[in-house]
């Protein structure tokens, strides 16, 4: 991811995270962990530990090297098994953020994550930075028609999406109640609701 | 009287703090008199089911009360025919062959009754739109038993047989005479998290998971996801229905009874937030309350319902509240 995006990402993490706690907060019923894979030239754990989204900040993360997407999704896929995850649980919300196209056996990555019941059963979403982002391979990580990849074009829609995703989506995720799917396949494993629609950038904000 | 069964419904903890209806529903055979929670029979059924609260499932509250009247009346056939002579194979029979199918038929039957009497509302629909976009509504204007969806399950005790019957999630437990808890129907490994089968779905029928046993525990307890999902794994929910058992053994049904809205409140609050149906059949003649009244096990039991109070018992302090991961 070049530069000028992954400072405007950072930005967009921080910017929600407040929001994000104030979500978690609402609802004493769910336990809200926070982890981070990043992926480059290789993938590794950003933030390693699940840690409590009350204790959770966020450290600068800086952009080089390639798109290895498909090891980040194996990675992610490791710590889906059962143990260390239990049947008992809320689905896992996996948020999947790019610029490019990747760079590695995307395939492979993904086959990973589905292999896993909980990387099946995970609420997985998208958001493509740009016009270079490969979005057909974004659709593929979400695996349902009726989500589509979310489009970031500028700082201000990005803001939009990640507090969009950390707040709303959390808190349909972190509901008790039935699937929307009703045990039906191939459809989200809690109620999506509809995302926030892009606005237009800020003025003297670049549009990627 | 052979049987004596006890019914509760608590609203759920985030049920409470939304401002939302209680989705679960409950039923009984004989039917439970107004101002109490208890009623005796040599026959016994009780039927409880979650309606699945989504936004595509607006009506589900309803669905789930359908639900546990269709159970009902498939409960009353088998204790006919267990009044007849009928033993556990002719049950296991009647099970197998017609029950799916005859629960699905009679629940969409009377949703589509419902549904002509109080067709969908601009209102609702717009507000699932707003929720969850204009593909859920179009989904549920397409296949209108969605809004009704629900899980079921019952639980019959006869002079002659019991049996169980169960779509979707929500948990049976039975106790034997020495205390120990287990679930006599199969699990559902497809069920993972809030993931359940439904009385909507297009194949519910086969859905249906059943068990008929010819002997008879002391102690049934059916409940909807609320109560186990409050609890980390099964022990929590074994150890909850044999620690009923004890209290009921030293201070009988009524103890249970008078603290078990207490026990569901706390429970939810420090668990899975989810609105609670239980049911608990019980035979008192079965229960060896002699033994669980001797020396320390008098004090245990008032122990137990303390801790149930206070919301310190060991399987709700080890409940580990929902998880959500996020990886960016």
């Amino acid at each position: 991811m070049e530069g000028t995006k992954i400072g405007r990402l950072n930005f967009a993490i921080k910017e929600a995270l407040p929001a994000m706690k104030d979500t978690a907060s609402d609802n004493p019923n769910a336990e809200v962990l926070v982890r981070v894979v990043t992926f480059s030239t290789g993938a590794r754990w950003h933030v390693a530990q699940p840690t409590p989204v009350e204790q959770f900040s966020w450290s600068d993360i800086a952009a080089d090297g390639v798109t290895d997407m498909g090891k980040a999704l194996s990675l992610v896929a490791e710590q889906l098994r059962m143990p260390p995850m239990e049947p008992r649980a809320l689905p896992p919300v996996l948020v999947l953020v790019s610029d490019g196209y990747p760079t590695d056996d995307f395939e492979t990555g993904l086959r990973d994550l589905m292999n896993e019941p909980w990387g099946k059963r995970a609420v997985r979403l998208a958001i493509g930075m740009g016009e270079d982002t490969d979005l057909a391979v974004l659709s593929k990580f979400i695996g349902h028609q009726e989500i589509k990849p979310l489009e970031a074009n500028n700082a201000h829609t990005l803001v939009q999406f990640i507090r969009w995703v950390s707040t709303a989506v959390l808190k349909s995720a972190s509901m008790p109640v039935a699937p929307s799917n009703d045990g039906q396949p191939g459809r989200p494993p809690v109620p999506v609701p509809p995302p926030p629609q892009p606005g237009p950038p800020n003025p003297g904000d670049d549009v990627w | 009287m052979t049987w004596q069964v006890l019914v509760k419904k608590q609203r759920g903890a985030s049920h409470v703090r939304a401002g939302s209806e209680n989705q679960d529903a409950i039923a009984s055979t004989p039917d439970i008199p107004p101002g109490s929670s208890m009623e005796w029979g040599l026959s016994v059924a009780v039927s409880v089911a979650d309606g699945h609260g989504s936004p595509t499932s607006f009506r589900s509250a309803l669905g789930a009360r359908l639900a546990v009247e269709v159970s009902q009346e498939l409960s009353k056939e088998l204790i006919a025919f267990a009044a007849k002579g009928a033993d556990w194979s002719t049950a296991k029979r009647l099970l197998e062959e017609k029950a799916g199918r005859q629960l699905v038929r009679q629940w969409r039957k009377r949703v589509k009754e419902a549904l002509a009497d109080n067709p969908f509302q601009e209102h609702e629909l717009n507000l699932l739109e707003e929720r969850s976009g204009s593909a859920a509504r179009a989904r549920v204007v397409d296949d209108p038993y969605q809004a009704y969806g629900s899980t079921l399950l019952t639980a019959v005790a006869t002079e002659t047989f019991m049996t169980f019957w169960q779509i979707g999630d929500g948990d049976i437990v039975v106790v034997d005479a020495q205390g120990r808890a287990g679930k006599p129907l199969q699990a559902d490994a497809r069920l993972l998290g809030n993931a359940t089968t439904s009385l909507c779905s297009a194949d519910a029928a086969q859905e249906l998971r059943s068990y008929v046993a010819g002997t008879h525990a002391p102690l049934v307890l059916i409940s909807t996801d609320g109560l186990a999902n409050s609890y980390a794994d099964d022990s929590g929910l074994l150890s909850f229905a044999s620690d009923v058992m004890k209290i009921i053994a030293a201070d009988g049904l009524e103890a249970v009874s008078d603290h078990l809205s207490e026990w569901l409140q706390t429970i939810s609050e420090r668990g899975s937030g989810d609105d609670i149906a239980v049911g608990i059949l019980c035979r008192p003649a079965g229960i060896p309350a002699a033994a669980h009244r001797a020396g320390s096990h008098q004090a245990d039991s008032h122990q137990i319902g303390a801790q149930h109070q206070t919301g310190t018992h060991r399987a709700v302090d080890d409940a580990e509240r929902g998880r959500i991961e996020e990886d960016a």
